[in-house]
């Protein structure tokens, strides 16, 4: 039947957008926290300051 | 709910319960939805092993448009009642709805090319998701751009209430238009789902997922950024005594 797709083909099509997927995510998580752990540091840093 | 949350302590201690809540919750879903998905669905009678593309696609095309909507109501919220947690809000949703958009047209083109042949059309539906996507650049640049912190946060506040008229087009856009190569709804519609239960299953678990991993994003960024602005604040007072 024309049109349809046999079992197996393009599946590195499916591996790479999964890939893809994880990066994106992944580098969102990675940056979220990179984020959290600078904004703590310069609010230590504030309250160190002032105390000073 | 809003005007609850706008206390930031009570923000604190609703956002310490939730974190950890969504975080498990997020974790959960989307190792189960990616078992199933890959591993024990079927392949599809016409698509093979490229339907397998849908989980991850769907829902990032469902967090591209649900994220402009709160970031849409969360600037509204900020402009008629100029709640600051608002626009934190709005703020932080930014560019979690930015690469989920990106990734929602990654994978569309890589799913498009095994089963149109083509990576890309400028049909309706695919060009109203780029203007999505296009608007949370917009959105974040404009911030970036202006200096003082409430004249970028009210002039982005704007541009995100303007971009929801496109919310819309980008939903109906595969039946207003004729020709469209995307398909229509196959989940969302009034006679029920038109997708097997062996494809449903994988892709509400990885749908449901990534809205618990987006929301667990939101909300520790919002920390973040009221810790910035903590920080921010006290910063200023140290150079105005200096």
């Amino acid at each position: 039947m024309s049109g349809v797709i046999e079992p197996g083909a393009y599946i590195e099509f499916v591996w790479i957008s999964y890939a893809l997927t994880a990066l994106g995510v992944g580098g969102l998580i990675l940056f979220i926290l990179c984020e959290r752990s600078a904004a703590q540091s310069h609010l230590k840093r504030e309250e160190d300051e002032a105390e000073e | 709910m809003f005007s609850y949350l706008a206390n930031p302590q009570r923000f604190e201690k609703f956002a310490r319960i939730a974190i950890p809540v969504c975080g498990v919750l997020a974790l959960c879903l989307i190792i189960a939805g990616l078992w199933v998905g890959l591993f024990a669905s079927p392949v599809d009678r016409y698509q093979g092993d490229t339907i397998r593309i849908m989980y991850v696609h769907v829902p990032a095309a469902w967090l591209g448009l649900a994220l402009y909507f709160a970031m849409g109501g969360a600037s509204f919220v900020y402009f008629i009642w100029r709640h600051n947690l608002a626009d934190v809000a709005a703020a932080s949703i930014a560019p979690i709805g930015a690469v989920f958009a990106a990734l929602c047209l990654i994978s569309g083109s890589l799913w498009g090319k095994t089963t149109w042949g083509t990576w890309w059309v400028w049909d309706a539906r695919l060009t109203s998701m780029l203007i999505q996507l296009l608007l949370f650049l917009g959105y974040i640049a404009l911030r970036a751009a202006i200096e003082e912190e409430r004249l970028a946060a009210r002039s982005a506040a704007i541009l995100a209430m303007v971009g929801l008229v496109n919310l819309p087009i980008v939903r109906f856009s595969v039946e207003w238009w004729d020709g469209i190569l995307h398909q229509g709804a196959t989940v969302f519609r009034a006679d029920g789902p038109a997708i097997h239960g062996s494809q449903l299953l994988p892709l509400a678990l990885m749908g449901i997922g990534f809205t618990f991993l987006a929301g667990w994003m939101v909300l520790y960024r919002m920390r973040s950024a009221i810790l910035t602005r903590k920080a921010t604040n006290l910063q200023r007072l140290r150079e105005a005594r200096a």
